[in-house]
């Protein structure tokens, strides 16, 4: 079964494709037409892709649901997809990806989505949406992406596996799918260090309650210990013939994926969400050094425990990014000397003039590039 | 950190290069000599100020150029619209006052200081520097390479500035007097009144054609985007406007046409207040060969002048009636001036450089009266009272 949010919404932009290519050009009437149509409302505007929030939900003391109006020309979603949220903090704009968090069916009936966001200490965005942001208040948008779906396979039986904020795409799949899936088997394993912090604590029971296809484990790793393969075997024994969903800590997807496979699943039914890198200083050998940003003409020291691109940051410049994960590509930039090490693949270029993504590339040394 | 100032592009010269210790030994008008560890201070303090604005850069910068844009753009709608639908000469001539302004607030204050990076630093990418394309027959990339490449690097160079006197006119005694001169207010009229038009075609460099410097080969893609920019500009301003007006398409030419005269006129002015007062130096290619970042902000302090005026005088100058500020910190945003200014005067006073300001009038009468004493071969000016 394939679920597309809203079809009339959707065949309707396809016909007017050429509307929006328009209003992307820079003109004079593209200007003061946006300019009057989002003055009468920001959500009109033809240029920019805008949501209203409507509402703020605190779910624990570090995570809150921010219920999104989108403009019209946002073309929905399938459960389990992430966008980019943009606001402007202090002046700059910023933007970090999220995933959707509620379910289509919302979204069809009252055109309204949301998003759930874990506070990060020191986190520039997280910290800023907690701050800052109200109701009424206007963010950019951009359309929903992404494989982590349920679209993306047949497979009868599921098994998320989640932890911390990573239960955000799942709550989506779980409150989309069951209503329209009974036939479906789903097993959720939802990780937290203790009750306090367990994401959508209630709404998660009260789906378990109704659906019988849907069985909740919630692991409080304080008491319960971290992921294990004994505690991943006596809570869900037929993982094997599962397709599995993984998402949280880059730590916590690497070991479950381990274990996962030591229990059987084989890779290509491991699927799995990165929501970013949370960087281990310890990890690294021979970091440090100075980095050297050819085209603002700006040195930077380096510790080790930041990317690239943070230091760009820190030393003031604005350079490109979309996702600082490593999946848009839009950070890449052109390394002219050193070595940089790559936080997904842990490899270690050290080629001149090479492209690197500096979202994901950790100086090893004096690096320069052309930033 | 110390920048060393060279000259990309600069022919290499027989003449050797004088050592920094003779160079900053010269006094520039009213303002003394300073030495080498002086110029090195005074380059300091004024970048530690700037410094300080750059940390402070937030939501109120973010807040007043958006405010800006937004008055500008319905001042533009306002005074089309009136322009339009003017039912009597007195609503029409409103419509026009309000296209003015537009078109003024525009290029300025929005313009003018979003290409030179002001507000990059917002990530917007409406109001980012290499992007933005302005109201102006001036592409705006050929502006991004004469303006802010060109003339805010070698401000005030003989020579090397080709904004100092926009090669029409002869501003010092530095460039050689010929016969030509003799009519140069005349220009200078003909200048204000078609400025933008003027600007538009600065890259064209017709006096290097004329002596064969560059070959108008060389000239071919910028006269293609200049042309590209010249058709979209008439085809608003003077065709699908009034056009779209019908029988009265001739009310809103003429209405259209004024409100870019008057624009180019108030430009013309307010930039020449900034560099050709009375006060304002010039130097020469020598004296600024390798020089120090100290020397270029003391090249800036001594080549620009300023003007007084309240808050929208300032706005609809582009605050270029900070035009000092504005050359020392040309990407700080440019409502920041009016701030920095009194610490800068007093960074000049501190060094014994003279901080050349004046109201509007005062201002514009030495510009006036500079362009006209330097129309007359020199023996002739040496006889005028200082
Ligand atoms: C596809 C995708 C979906 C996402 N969905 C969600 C979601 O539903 N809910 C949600 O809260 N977040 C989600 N994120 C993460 C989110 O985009 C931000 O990375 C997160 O909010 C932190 O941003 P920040 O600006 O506060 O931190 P930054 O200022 O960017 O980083 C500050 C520090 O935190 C570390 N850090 C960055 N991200 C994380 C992380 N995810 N976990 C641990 N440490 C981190 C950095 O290494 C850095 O040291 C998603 C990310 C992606 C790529
Ligand atoms: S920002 Fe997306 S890959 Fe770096």
């Amino acid at each position: 079964m394939r679920l597309v949010s809203a079809p009339t919404i959707q065949s309707r932009i396809g016909s007017l494709m050429f509307l929006e290519k328009f209003w992307q050009r820079n003109g004079f009437i593209q200007t003061y037409g946006d300019f009057l149509l989002s003055e009468i409302d920001p959500l009109l505007s033809p240029r920019r892709l805008q949501a209203r929030v409507v509402a703020i939900r605190q779910e624990t003391a570090d995570a809150k649901t921010y219920v999104f109006k989108p403009s019209r020309r946002w073309k929905g979603f399938q459960a389990g997809m992430h966008l980019q949220v943009g606001v402007e903090a202090q002046g700059v704009a910023l933007s970090r990806y999220y995933s959707v968090s509620s379910s289509v069916q919302q979204f069809v009936r009252e055109g309204t989505f949301s998003i759930t966001v874990k506070r990060i200490p020191q986190g520039r965005m997280s910290n800023w949406l907690f701050d800052n942001l109200q109701p009424e208040d206007i963010v950019r948008i951009g359309q929903a992406d992404g494989e982590f779906t349920l679209e993306q396979t047949p497979a009868q039986k599921v098994l998320f596996l989640a932890a911390g904020s990573g239960i955000t795409p799942m709550m989506s799949m779980l409150t989309t799918h069951l209503p329209q899936a009974p036939e479906r088997d789903f097993q959720l394993l939802y990780y937290c260090c203790n009750p306090d912090e367990v994401i959508f604590a209630q709404a998660l029971q009260s789906l378990a309650d109704q659906y019988p296809n849907f069985k909740l484990e919630v692991v409080h790793t304080d008491t319960e210990g971290l992921i294990n393969a004994e505690q991943l075997a006596s809570r869900c024994a037929d993982a094997a013939e599962r397709e599995v969903f993984l998402c949280g800590p880059g730590g916590f997807m690497q070991v479950a994926r381990e274990l996962l496979e030591a229990q059987g699943v084989t890779a290509d039914h491991i699927r799995q969400e990165s929501f970013g890198v949370r960087l281990d200083v310890n990890a690294l050998e021979q970091t440090g050094g100075e980095v050297f940003f050819s085209k603002a003409g700006v040195e930077a020291e380096a510790d080790g425990s930041q990317t690239i691109l943070m230091l760009a940051e820190s030393a003031g410049l604005k350079p490109k990014y979309g996702c600082r994960t490593g999946i848009c590509h839009e950070c890449k930039c052109v390394k002219k000397s050193g070595a940089v090490r790559n936080l997904l693949t842990g490899q270690v270029s050290l080629a001149e003039n090479e492209a690197i993504q500096t979202c994901i590339s950790v100086p090893q040394g004096k690096v320069e590039v052309a930033l | 950190m110390t920048m060393r100032w060279n000259f990309k592009g600069s022919k290499p010269e027989g003449k050797p290069v004088a050592t920094g210790q003779e160079l900053a030994g010269q006094a520039h008008g009213k303002s003394r000599r300073l030495s080498p560890e002086e110029l090195e201070a005074l380059g300091q303090e004024l970048e530690a100020l700037r410094q300080e604005v750059l940390a402070d850069l937030g939501q109120r910068d973010a807040d007043y150029i958006r405010d800006i844009i937004r008055k500008q753009r319905w001042a533009e709608i306002g005074g089309r619209t009136l322009i339009h639908f003017s039912l009597n000469p007195i609503t029409w001539a409103v419509g026009v006052g309000m296209l003015t302004t537009a078109k003024i607030l525009e290029n300025m204050e929005i313009g003018h200081n979003v290409m030179h990076g002001q507000y990059d630093w917002m990530n917007d990418p409406d109001l980012h520097s290499q992007t933005y394309e302005w109201d102006n027959v001036c592409d705006g990339d050929s502006w991004r390479k004469t303006h802010n490449y060109e003339h805010h690097t070698f401000t005030n160079i003989i020579g090397k500035d080709r904004d100092y006197g926009y090669a029409i006119l002869r501003l010092s005694n530095d460039t050689p007097w010929r016969p030509r001169y003799l009519f140069q207010f005349s220009y200078f009229i003909a200048l204000s009144l078609l400025f933008e038009w003027g600007v538009g075609i600065h890259e064209l460099e017709v006096e290097k054609l004329e002596n064969k410097e560059v070959t108008w080969r060389e000239k071919l893609p910028f006269i293609k985007s200049y042309a590209r920019k010249i058709s979209k500009q008439v085809m608003k301003d003077y065709v699908v406007f009034p056009a779209l007006a019908g029988p009265f398409a001739p009310k809103v030419l003429l209405g259209n046409a004024l409100a870019n005269v008057g624009r180019s006129v108030w430009a013309s002015a307010v930039i020449f207040c900034g560099h050709f007062t009375e006060q304002a130096q010039t130097f020469t290619e020598e004296e600024c060969e390798n020089k120090t970042r100290g020397h270029w902000y003391y090249r800036q302090l001594l080549g620009s002048s300023n003007f007084t005026g309240g808050r929208w005088l300032h706005i609809m100058s582009g605050h270029l009636s900070y035009q000092i500020e504005h050359h020392l910190y040309p990407d700080i945003p440019s409502h920041r001036y009016a701030e920095m200014a009194p610490r800068v005067e007093a960074i000049c006073k501190k060094y014994g450089l003279h901080y050349n300001t004046g109201t509007f009038t005062e201002q514009f009468s030495t510009v006036v009266k500079r362009i006209l004493r330097y129309s007359l071969p020199p023996k002739l000016e040496a006889m005028l009272p200082a």
